[in-house]
């Protein structure tokens, strides 16, 4: 694994208030219904100081990606205002985080973006999944406020058009250019001739499968089919009897969470199915494992760091582990959105001005983040740097037991 | 279509069929003694996989009496609720125990999320290995899962024939006001029958949850399920529920192999339809008032 210098000085630092986090956690994870917002306050009300705003499911079925997303940005503000906030003009800035739960709902999000803009006065929010990201780009655009999210489709509503909107997470289309030639080298570019697709049948599926497209029309491997899941599937045997049936090389499931990776993996293995079945969604081992069990075998999934080796990392996760009692490795990969952001402001000196700091966050490269190197990519694809592009940590599953299995940044093409 | 094909999808009909039948045949109970739709259902069965998941996989306890201990937890909860919800509410408007089974739900589900967490558990699984049926694979979990549930139903179906609670039960059903002057205990009868409904669920969510995953939000869908099985079936027959089950099953299997989810769906409730406009009390069920 290449190793990383310069580490990023606002990453790591002595040990933070427990009770004070877990209380923002615990809270968080109480959901939107007993508690309307989790705020984390810095500690002197005399601090100049720059709220942060989330709108993120905190309740409902994608509520694990909404906490992880939140515990990011908890633990960073306490962590930066920790060492002293954030310098702007010689003039330090506590930060300051204030959560909403969206329940994974369009309307819940917009309603949550509106409290954080014009009642909080929030000038830069953070959302996660699909359905948050499209209520809150629906305030956040017009309002010139700047937006981090986690969404991988609805490609219309990001780019040029859009020039406060940073997707910080990878979709599947950049993982690709890092876990395909992975395993194209692990198993033989000629073992891997042909793929198919497997995902959700709603807007992120289909906004998946074109990614999926794009990429293995880039590596020339034939397409062989597309199968489409309702979210309320219970028996996954149809889907992959039908799947298996094209004799594909090997599967992509996207964006499918663990339980689904592992009830298609254990359907497709109980079957025969002898292929790699990649998810670059899953980013999970322990659900994987516990429901298919024996079949748990060639499994391949991008961003998904289970094995922490550099300093930053075994900090961030025993910070995690310390502060909220858990810690999993998406969290872990959301953990440097507030670094950069932090870094951005600093950078532009002004918290006041979004569209300079916006323009000053395109422009930040992270050296050491829980994810290795990060950057903003995407100028010759979307016209415009704001997708998050870092270090593919890829983990395989084999035999039953996880692993990281390779460390690369994305080879992403010119044309990107 | 060939033969293999063919098979594997009877195969997983089958397997499907016998644990929806299994979840809606407690529904069916429930409703065939109390006259109520128990919409909370899904919300016991999914305790009933939560509560083995900790039994098994936390506590390290063994499966099997696992499964007997979710029933057992799960029959005193569903016992319980009755009592203390449902029974005051006898007599009343059908819409006062619909609001109720309607908030526990809610309770319930999002009670779940916030002890049981968000993330998707998956109980492993206590059988491995399988063996090819006419070129299908049959997994060998999977036989065993629906000889439990086969069993299971054969076993419920003796005990309301042939036992002197399965009679009481079927007089209630027949009519509460008579069996209570024949010396039945109807209000006995009643919280019995809510138990057996609910550990049935519970049962139903220890096999479903070992052979897929498990998340506090499963619930909804059971009920879903469950409740147009009772309608195809007809409300409170369970051999009713037993073939709705089946019907639904091979639905989803063979029409979400040769075509797509969404179709199999749709045909689901197009057979609905076409059962209740046919026979609008079900394939099993009688008029209720």
């Amino acid at each position: 694994m290449p190793k990383r210098s310069n580490r990023s000085k606002l990453i790591g630092g002595p040990s933070l208030s427990r009770r004070r986090l877990i209380t923002a956690s615990g809270a968080a994870a109480l959901g939107a219904g007993m508690m309307p917002a989790v705020i984390t306050r810095p500690a002197k009300a005399a601090d100049k100081v720059i709220k942060i705003g989330g709108a993120v499911p905190l309740s409902g079925p994608v509520a694990y990606w909404g906490i992880s997303t939140m515990q990011g940005f908890v633990d960073g503000a306490a962590v930066i205002n920790q060492k002293g906030g954030v310098t702007i003009a010689g003039e330090p800035h506590k930060l300051e985080i204030i959560t909403y739960d969206t329940k994974g709902e369009v309307a819940d999000s917009r309603a949550a973006t509106l409290r954080l803009v014009e009642q909080d006065q929030c000038s830069y929010v953070y959302s996660q999944a699909a359905a948050s990201t499209v209520g809150m780009l629906q305030v956040t655009e017009p309002a010139r406020v700047l937006s981090m999210v986690a969404c991988w489709g609805y490609l219309k509503l990001f780019g040029m058009d859009y020039p406060f909107h940073f997707r910080a997470e990878m979709s599947d289309y950049e993982q690709g250019f890092a876990y395909i030639p992975f395993m194209q080298e692990h198993y033989g570019k000629d073992k891997l001739q042909s793929a198919a697709f497997i995902g959700p049948d709603d807007q992120d599926g289909h906004d998946a499968h074109f990614s999926y497209q794009r990429l293995m029309d880039y590596y020339g491997i034939e397409q062989r089919g597309d199968e489409y899941f309702n979210w309320e599937d219970t028996d996954f045997y149809p889907i992959v009897t039908k799947s298996i049936k094209t004799e594909p090389d090997f599967i992509v499931t996207s964006p499918s969470p663990p339980g689904i990776t592992a009830s298609i993996v254990k359907a497709a293995r109980e079957m025969g199915y002898k292929g790699p079945i990649s998810s670059p969604a899953a980013s999970e081992t322990k659900t994987i494992l516990e429901v298919a069990g024996e079949y748990a075998t060639d499994v391949v999934l991008p961003v998904t760091n289970v094995d922490p080796t550099t300093p930053a990392q075994k900090e961030i996760k025993e910070r995690f582990l310390q502060h909220f009692g858990t810690f999993n490795a998406l969290a872990g990969n959301y953990s440097w959105w507030i670094y950069a952001l932090a870094a951005a402001f600093e950078k532009a000196g002004t918290a006041e001005d979004t569209e300079a700091v916006a323009n000053a966050l395109a422009n930040i490269v992270l050296e050491d983040t829980y994810v290795g190197r990060v950057a903003w990519e995407g100028q010759n694809s979307f016209g415009i740097k704001r997708q998050g592009v870092y270090d593919c940590y890829t983990t395989m599953i084999e035999d039953g037991k996880a692993y990281l299995a390779d460390v690369r940044y994305p080879e992403l093409p010119d044309s990107y | 279509m060939s033969l293999d094909e063919f098979v594997q999808m009877s195969l997983t009909g089958v397997n499907l069929g016998l644990m929806y039948a299994l979840i809606a045949i407690g529904l069916t109970l429930i409703f065939g003694v109390m006259r109520i739709i128990q919409y909370a259902h899904g919300e016991l069965f999914m305790l009933g996989a939560f509560f083995l998941y900790y039994w098994f996989v936390e506590w390290g306890l063994p499966y099997w009496l696992g499964v007997a201990a979710s029933a057992v937890v799960i029959f005193v909860v569903g016992a319980l609720l009755q009592v203390l919800l449902f029974r005051p509410l006898m007599g009343q408007s059908i819409l006062y125990p619909l609001a109720v089974s309607m908030g526990l739900i809610f309770i319930i589900s999002s009670g779940g999320l916030l002890v049981f967490g968000t993330t998707v558990k998956g109980i492993p699984s206590v059988v491995s290995g399988g063996t090819m049926v006419l070129g299908a694979f049959y997994s060998y979990e999977r036989m065993v899962i629906s000889l439990f549930s086969a069993g299971l139903i054969v076993s419920l179906w003796f005990v309301l024939q042939k036992t002197t609670i399965g009679m009481a039960m079927r007089a209630v059903s027949e009519d509460p006001e008579v069996s209570a002057l024949q010396g039945i205990r109807t209000r006995r009868i009643h919280w019995i029958a809510f138990g057996m409904g609910s550990a049935l669920a519970a049962v139903a969510g220890c096999l479903m949850g070992t052979l897929l995953s498990i998340v506090p939000t499963m619930g909804f869908l059971a009920t879903i399920k469950a409740f147009m099985i009772v309608i195809m079936g007809g409300l409170g027959s369970v051999p009713g529920a037993l073939v709705g089950g089946m019907i639904l099953g091979f639905i989803d299997s063979f029409v979400t192999t040769l075509v797509s989810a969404d179709v199999a769906y749709i045909m689901s409730f197009v057979v609905i339809f076409l059962i209740l406009v046919f026979r609008p009390s079900g394939l099993f069920g009688q008029q209720w008032d």
